[in-house]
């Protein structure tokens, strides 16, 4: 239990069990022996347990498949928990100054909100079904995973949302975003990888960006494992939710990064503590902002104001 | 009067075993038929659960010279169950009651400190009001008929997820 506080660069099931190409997307076969090997070798016996509990092909690949239909039912499993924490109302809560505040000096039309590593797209989904973020507002999810994105776009069809989905690198974007939005995605790039993943950032086109991602303090592990082993039938949603919690990023070390590797925004973090008091939040708020755009959006956040830390 | 509060407590157990059961399962934004059925399903196999464990109730009752001692015995054990089990129900009412106040921090709290623990601890805590009623009438009879009923109350959601599992076959 006491690897719960250690941090590490292990993998996840869900890193580890799915690879693309770089550069065309495309999926590439990956060898269940050797991930179940890898998941032996960083000492995580239940990870390669469920590695090697998978279908595979006769080439010893793990099958894709048998992949994307698990994968599948994990995401809807963490949707639910996003729902059980209000996720779409969070984003659209802080969504709508940082929209308002670009808006003040007339940016070209539409704005557009793209989720990075969508999912199921459900940020996405709520926000074009309940954001009410305005008639100038394009949403967007991207994802390299297309079994997922096809997912996306079938519930928005059913629901019929105005959003839409694509499998893409979402700064090869040929439409490029306005807003960059990510949730549960910062933790996946480790070492350089995360300020590689801000260096993208600094293109013109891109006005803010909000990432959500997992607080790292010494109740994130417990509270991760408790409510993953209450809300998810699936073991690698079970594993990779309290990993997840574990390999969340100190505060410090996001807001280092975005600082240092997009010095053309101003970076801070919203709402780490639950009304002012010492209770953190479950996720930390990562947000950048143009400069020009930083004081409307501090006066659009209202009351809110004072949930927002740094900010330079 | 305390069977019908356990009656009453076990239906509404049932009702959310269905809920819990029918979560996780669709990740479409508005599901509230789907969820209207899987609570109906809950209420159903609670139901069910309840007459099988009153008829049992009945026959034991009818086989034993001691009836009324055993009824007394029966009363007693629920009455102990109660003390478990009313503030259990309670505190989950309550935070449903808190819940539907239209604020982020708020909602959130009542998973984090009620609902979310709450689940989690639900096995032991059906486990504790068995207990309680047994330390407050320990009959072998109603000791056991009171622990086949939990130990079905504990399968009802499971039972719900085999039914949803069946019904509505995933897209995937």
């Amino acid at each position: 239990m006491l690897r719960w506080w250690r941090p590490t660069d292990d993998p996840e099931i869900t890193d580890r069990v799915i690879a693309f190409d770089p550069d065309t997307l495309a999926r590439r076969p990956v060898a269940r022996a050797e991930a179940e090997a890898d998941f032996l070798a960083f000492g995580r016996r239940r990870a390669a347990r469920i590695v090697a509990s998978m279908p595979a092909r006769d080439d010893g690949a793990i099958d894709p498949d048998a992949v994307d239909r698990r994968l599948l039912r994990v995401h809807v499993e963490m949707q639910r928990l996003s729902e059980e924490f209000q996720h779409g109302q969070r984003v659209a809560e802080l969504l709508r100054p940082l929209l308002a505040a670009i808006r003040a000096d007339d940016p070209p039309r539409p704005i557009r909100v793209v989720d990075v590593g969508c999912g199921l797209g459900y940020v996405i989904r709520w926000l074009a079904a309940h954001g009410d973020l305005g008639d100038d507002v394009e949403l967007l999810g991207a994802d390299h995973h297309a079994a997922l994105v096809d997912e996306a776009s079938r519930l928005a069809q059913a629901e019929r949302l105005t959003a839409r989905f694509v499998v893409a690198s979402v700064f090869a974007l040929r439409e490029p975003a306005t807003v960059l939005l990510s949730t549960g995605v910062l933790h996946h790039f480790r070492g350089p990888d995360l300020d590689a993943f801000f260096a993208q950032h600094e293109r013109p086109s891109l006005r803010a960006f909000v990432h959500f991602d997992f607080q790292r303090t010494i109740f994130a592990p417990p509270g991760a494992w408790l409510f993953h082993a209450t809300r998810f039938r699936d073991p690698i949603g079970r594993h990779d939710g309290l990993l997840s919690a574990i390999r969340a990023h100190p505060n410090a070390r996001l807001l280092d990064a975005a600082r240092a590797a997009a010095p053309g925004f101003r970076s801070g973090l919203y709402a780490t503590r639950v009304w002012g008091t010492p209770i953190p939040r479950v996720f930390a708020t990562l947000v950048g902002i143009r400069p020009g755009d930083a004081d409307a959006f501090r006066e659009r956040l209202g009351r809110r104001r004072g949930r927002l830390e740094g900010l330079s | 009067m305390s069977l019908l509060a356990v009656y009453g407590l076990a239906c509404l157990d049932a009702l959310l075993a269905g809920y819990r059961a029918a979560e996780g399962r669709s990740a479409l934004l508005d599901r509230r038929r789907f969820y209207l059925g899987a609570v109906l399903r809950g209420l159903a196999w609670g139901q069910g659960v309840l007459v099988l464990a009153a008829l049992a109730s009945a026959a034991a009752v009818l086989a034993a010279d001691d009836r009324a001692e055993l009824l007394g015995a029966a009363d007693a054990f629920c009455r102990g169950a109660l003390l478990v089990y009313l503030p259990y129900a309670i505190a989950i009412v309550g935070a449903f009651a808190f819940r539907a106040i239209p604020s982020v921090d708020i909602r959130s709290i009542t998973s984090v400190i009620v609902f979310g623990p709450l689940t989690f601890a639900r096995p032991a805590v059906a486990l504790g009001g068995l207990i309680a009623g047994a330390l407050a009438s320990p009959e072998p009879r109603i000791l056991a008929l009171a622990t086949a009923l939990v130990c079905a109350m504990l399968a009802v959601e499971l039972l719900v997820g085999r039914d949803l599992e069946r019904a509505r076959p995933r897209p995937w």
